[in-house]
């Protein structure tokens, strides 16, 4: 089959099998019951038979390439052959967002799996690779293969030994050369692992906890659980649902304590946001969680909620962050790499603003954003939103760089001397407008009365005239208004005044225009 | 669309003495448009004193009022008083 170690074959038994180039072995064997098959065809990964009472198409395996990447090297797996990238040699300059980029790739071997799964040890020496049932660990500089075994689910620990679920009920560490260090049983069934600060091991509808030294137990959280996400040595997690996702403070270990464990274990996970929003990727960049929405929204999670910083092409998933590069890397389905730019000043800056609202500690909140200076301006538009966010309007204000941004903070929050500011500099007929109507609301006359001579609003300055009494400006709307032809306007102005003449000079004028 | 019928109508009830000025204007409006016949139906009141009988008075009354009602500057907040409820305070100072 092209691209992938199989061929298939079909017969006049109604069955169709996949067999294995590699060892020749029957690796699938499938019967749609459509009686007898007899033609069959094959496009990219789409494999389509025909049979006696119809005919099936069958998309084989996705077509996104598996990869893993750490500290600027990148794997990537395309049909069982391994490639690596230097990411960290792509040229950055002049790159624009979304635009493709083709990194050098070298081929460092392969495996006899068809792999389901990729991942790069914390320290990036190695990696394995794992087709749901075994598995192999390969070194990440030559691709060599070190050690295999079989497996039903395996992550790596933070000191770089991998945690193997051999069984539904077992849990062993392994050393990468082979080694098993230490093993967990568990008298309940197991769906899954992940690694991370600590090793969850993911029963039906809830995770549990564990060291990985002393395989002791450390807490547990109860839901249903998809994904998990740590970031390095952050007390902070991110735990995936079906519904959502619920970003969690883990709150150390747990003491030892027997009467009252249910209780207990919940009090070591401290929720700190719960968004119902699936994530398809995440990442954590410092201690901020970035992450893809199934709508390929590119967000992250402030302390206000999540944020979208950017929206993207097509149906994307993360592959990570250069810090020195100021870069996202991103993965379409087709398997194209992609950037995406986003400072990580300004994500140090978040993380510190992000700590200093959930502290409530209003003036570290201003001198963590006052201490970068060198951010640019989008940046500090961008902090605006997060500090709007988390109603810390004022300083918002202050952060923000953008006029327009800042207006629309000022007139939210009834600034309206600062609003008006901003209007005298920019002199955008509909900012005065809309500042008039706020202003207006407020009960501020005179700005409103500014405003609407600015923003030239004749119905609403013929309003606020009339009920101040104020005869000029009254004048000042029906000559306007005669002169923009607005002849109603022009007509209530000018009998307000009384002034006859002109109401009927309005009503005989009035024919020519319309 | 016009607005010359209004504009009659609201001379007649306010300003009487434009009334043949709405009409010179209409009529010069029409022939510029060439609406022959709608030019021809309109009659300028000025121009048939005696089918308008109450004309001649109204145009007398129209000038006495005005002029009597320019004099008399009626401020806007008068009208409370006239409603025979106390002046407001504050709207008076404004004044």
């Amino acid at each position: 089959m092209h691209n992938l170690p199989f061929f298939a074959a079909c017969a006049e038994d109604g069955k169709l099998n996949l067999v294995s180039t590699k060892t020749f072995e029957v690796v699938g064997e499938y019967d749609h019951f459509m009686k007898k098959a007899w033609s069959i065809h094959i496009l990219d990964r789409k494999l389509a038979i025909g049979y006696d009472e119809g005919s099936m198409v069958i998309q084989i395996g996705q077509e996104t390439p598996l990869f893993s990447f750490t500290k600027g090297k990148l794997i990537l797996c395309k049909n069982s052959a391994f490639f690596t990238s230097n990411l960290k040699a792509v040229l950055t300059k002049n790159l624009k967002d979304f635009e493709s980029i083709k990194p050098e790739q070298k081929e460092i071997g392969s495996t006899d799996l068809f792999p389901k799964d990729l991942q790069h040890s914390p320290n990036g020496q190695y990696f394995f690779v794992t087709d749901g049932t075994e598995y192999a660990i390969h070194k990440a500089q030559t691709g060599k293969q070190t050690t295999f075994g079989n497996c039903d689910g395996i992550v790596w620990s933070p000191q770089n030994n991998l945690c193997v679920m051999d069984g539904n009920h077992k849990v062993k560490i392994v050393s990468p050369s082979g080694e098993e260090i230490n093993s967990l049983e568990l008298d309940f069934y197991v769906e899954k692992i992940f690694g991370g600060d600590l090793l969850g091991v993911v029963g039906l509808d809830f995770v549990v906890f564990y060291d990985y030294d002393s395989l002791d137990y450390m807490g547990k959280v109860i839901d249903q659980i998809t994904d998990i996400k740590w970031p390095i040595k952050q007390d902070m997690l991110v735990v995936g649902t079906p519904d959502g996702f619920y970003l969690l403070e883990y709150e150390g270990a747990e003491e030892e304590d027997e009467e009252d464990e249910e209780e207990e274990s919940e009090g070591t996970f401290r929720v700190v946001e719960e968004v119902e929003d699936r994530f398809t990727s995440g990442l954590w960049v410092d201690q901020v969680f970035f992450f893809l929405k199934e709508s390929s929204k590119l967000c992250l999670m402030s302390a206000g909620g999540p944020m979208t910083i950017g929206s993207l092409p097509y149906k994307s998933s993360i592959i990570g962050y250069l810090k020195n590069q100021n870069l996202f890397y991103l993965m379409d389905d087709k398997g194209v790499i992609f950037t995406f730019a986003f400072s990580h000043k300004l994500i140090k800056t978040i993380a510190k603003a992000n700590a200093m609202i959930e502290e409530e500690n209003d003036e570290g909140l201003t001198k963590a954003i006052n201490s970068f200076k060198s951010l640019n301006s989008k940046d500090y538009d961008f902090l605006s939103k997060i500090l709007s966010a988390n109603s810390k309007q004022a300083l918002a204000f202050k952060t923000a760089k953008d006029n327009q941004i800042k207006f629309n903070i000022a007139l939210s929050e009834k600034m309206l001397t600062e609003a008006q500011q901003i209007c005298e500099e920019m002199d955008d007929p509909m900012k005065w407008k809309r500042l008039g109507d706020e202003a207006l609301l407020a009960g501020r006359f005179i700005i409103a009365k500014r405003a609407f001579l600015k923003g030239e609003d004749l119905n609403s300055l013929l309003m606020l005239g009339s009920s101040m009494g104020d005869g000029q400006l009254v004048e000042y709307v029906a000559r306007k208004a005669l002169k923009f032809q607005h002849f109603s306007v022009s007509f209530c102005a000018f009998w307000i005044l009384r002034d006859l003449e002109n109401c009927h000079k309005t009503l005989i004028n009035s024919k020519r225009y319309y | 669309m016009t607005r010359f019928g209004e504009a009659g109508v609201f001379a007649k009830t306010y300003i009487p003495s434009k009334i043949g000025d709405t009409f010179t204007d209409w009529k010069k409006y029409l022939d510029d448009s060439n609406r022959k016949i709608l030019h021809q139906r309109l009659a300028n009141p000025m121009e048939h004193f005696s089918q308008f009988p109450e004309l001649e008075d109204l145009i007398k009354c129209g000038k006495v009022v005005n002029t009597w009602l320019a004099e008399l500057n009626i401020p806007a907040y008068a009208f409370s008083v006239f409603q025979g409820k106390p002046i407001d305070s504050k709207n008076n100072q404004k004044q």
